[in-house]
């Protein structure tokens, strides 16, 4: 008895509850939302406790693969396919590398060091040098359609400019979570003759070392992991899906009552939390900058 | 049913908000920047609606807004917690 009264009193608006399910109230929702923020920071913590040994994304990301999607595009765009170059491969695996070893995310480190310094390092000698970067993707094809979503992205990819590529995919432990990075290098060799218009935005830097990473063209990620995107949707699933139904019950049985009370719609409510189901199905992990 | 009937040209603004950032999530899926401001203009938008919407009948109490304010946050911390996951 105790038991259903306690359910009564959370779930389905009663004279206990001030005839509004307890769920609903703003002091619980404000709760639910202070939980699901510190469980994102908790699994931020467990993250960086376990080293990215338990959290991550289980990919199966092959180069060859993201070269030939990528000149499917240029091929429907009417550009010239790009040639793999062995060392732009390598420069873009030692980025990837570098990214994971300084524990950072972007096209410039922190300590200032620029996407440029890597093709040097493999004495790539450019006219023009471009980079696209990629992580958490379960698949190349996903990585390729979202660069080709962003206009910025996309311009480098289907650039005339490029007649050579290197793909560095890189697993391993990024702030705690088990990432696979993509590093996309385009370029241009200085003695290479496309004809072109201006001049890229990358500098020439002299050669400082020669190749000391060996390139792998083997599909890696593949164990499994728990992905720390698909733990927070599935938890947003079913918080926002039992708080739906708990309304629906709300507009049923005041309907059914004919209870007049002082409270917001719950049809809104309903509406706004069909459209968060929306888009908790609808947003991909993955990332590209 | 009649009490929506009478509320639906507010109902269709409420789902023109909605269905335009849903668009404006999916279309701008490659950034995170812009897809932070779709969801807190979406948050900010839905809590005004629903003052706007109380006042006009002339139900608007303090209760109500926290309500609004509450399911709002919900919403903006569920999207957030993903466009950054």
């Amino acid at each position: 008895m105790q038991i259903a009264h306690y359910l009564a009193h959370f779930f389905v608006p009663h004279h206990s509850n001030n005839h509004r399910a307890k769920l609903l109230h703003p002091l619980v929702l404000t709760f639910i939302a202070l939980f699901l923020v510190l469980g994102q920071l908790g699994l931020g913590l467990f993250g960086k406790a376990t080293q990215g040994k338990v959290l991550g994304y289980a990919a199966n990301i092959s180069p060859s693969e993201v070269v030939r999607l990528t000149n499917i595009k240029r091929a429907e765009a009417g550009v010239e396919p790009l040639r793999v170059n062995p060392a732009l491969s390598i420069g873009a695996k030692a980025k990837g590398e570098y990214m994971l070893e300084h524990d950072f995310w972007a096209h410039v480190a922190p300590d200032g060091t620029q996407p440029w310094k890597f093709f040097g390092d493999v004495g790539y000698k450019y006219r023009y040098a471009g980079e696209n970067l990629a992580r958490d993707f379960s698949n190349p094809q996903s990585a390729v359609e979202a660069w080709m979503a962003s206009p910025t992205h996309k311009e480098n990819l289907l650039s005339p400019k490029y007649s050579e590529i290197g793909i560095g995919v890189v697993e391993g432990d990024l702030s705690g979570v088990d990432t696979t990075l993509v590093v996309q290098f385009f370029g241009t060799q200085m003695t290479d003759t496309i004809p072109v218009t201006p001049v890229a935005a990358a500098e020439e830097k002299p050669v400082e070392q020669e190749n000391v990473l060996t390139l792998s063209q083997a599909q890696i990620g593949q164990k499994v992991l728990i992905s720390p995107f698909n733990t927070t949707k599935g938890l947003s699933l079913v918080i926002v899906g039992i708080l739906l139904g708990v309304l629906v019950l709300d507009v049923i049985v005041i309907s059914r009552r004919r209870i007049t009370r002082v409270s917001s719609r719950s049809v809104a409510h309903i509406a706004f939390l069909v459209m968060l189901i929306l888009i908790i199905v609808i947003v991909r992990a993955g990332q590209i900058i | 049913m009649k009490k929506i009937a009478n509320h639906l040209p507010h109902y269709f603004s409420l789902i023109g908000l909605m269905a335009v950032a849903i668009f404006g999530l999916v279309m701008f899926d490659y950034d995170q920047g812009f897809q932070t401001a779709i969801a807190v203009s979406l948050s900010f938008g839905y809590f005004v609606w629903g003052v706007i919407h109380h006042m006009i009948h002339k139900d608007l109490y303090f209760v109500v807004v926290l309500e609004y304010l509450s399911v709002s946050i919900l919403g903006l911390v569920v999207i957030l917690s993903l466009i950054y996951r």
